[in-house]
């Protein structure tokens, strides 16, 4: 639980130094921001490491079809990538390029889901077939 | 997994470095080099920052299996 003391004492430490260089350079303090949020991301990623391990290990326990935890997980990667850059976009002040960038993420996370679409139409044809 | 923490000092000091350069050259009337000077900063920050955010991406990546 060190990682999480750290994330959040350099979060803060960000804050501080960022308000202070802000005034002056308010580039590099929003690139400051982009820093502190990868360094949290990496934070983040390291605990969702053995949650994702787990699940894989729930998938072999109760024999999943292969891939469809595999999109999830690649859903979610997405969603937290296109979330995080968003709000940075918004923080810098550009909130139409996060928009643009939560509608490519939402268009991207659809496109991938297409399989499981299609899987849930195929399904629905073979029980109608059946009746 | 350990966190760089000087990452974020070093990113602070260039801020400030860059920001009483820019203040200096701009109150001795040399607003073009002042300019240049902030532009320098950016560009030497982002050159830090672009690899960490790749190594981030590369971890995203492989974490959920792209």
């Amino acid at each position: 639980m060190e990682l999480y003391w750290k994330a959040a004492a350099a979060a803060l430490l960000a804050v501080i130094l960022g308000s202070a260089v802000g005034k002056q350079e308010k580039d590099i303090s929003m690139l400051l921001a982009v820093a502190v949020c990868g360094m949290v991301g990496s934070v983040v990623i390291s605990y969702l490491e053995p949650v994702l391990d787990f699940l894989w290990e729930l998938e072999d326990l109760g024999r999943l079809e292969s891939g469809v935890l595999g999109i999830l997980l690649k859903a979610l990667g997405i969603g937290l990538v296109t979330h995080i850059a968003a709000w940075i976009c918004a923080d810098a002040g550009n909130g139409s390029l996060g928009a643009m960038l939560q509608m490519l993420g939402s268009v991207a996370i659809l496109y991938l889901s297409i399989p499981i679409f299609r899987g849930f139409l195929t399904l629905i044809q073979e029980i109608l077939g059946a009746l | 997994m350990n966190m760089d923490i000087d990452l974020i000092f070093k990113i602070a000091a260039i801020g400030i470095i860059v920001s009483i350069l820019n203040q200096v050259l701009a109150r001795s009337g040399r607003d073009e080099q002042a300019t240049m000077t902030s532009l320098a900063g950016l560009v030497v920050v982002l050159m830090i920052l672009a690899q960490k955010i790749a190594d981030l991406f590369d971890l995203v990546k492989t974490l959920f299996e792209f």
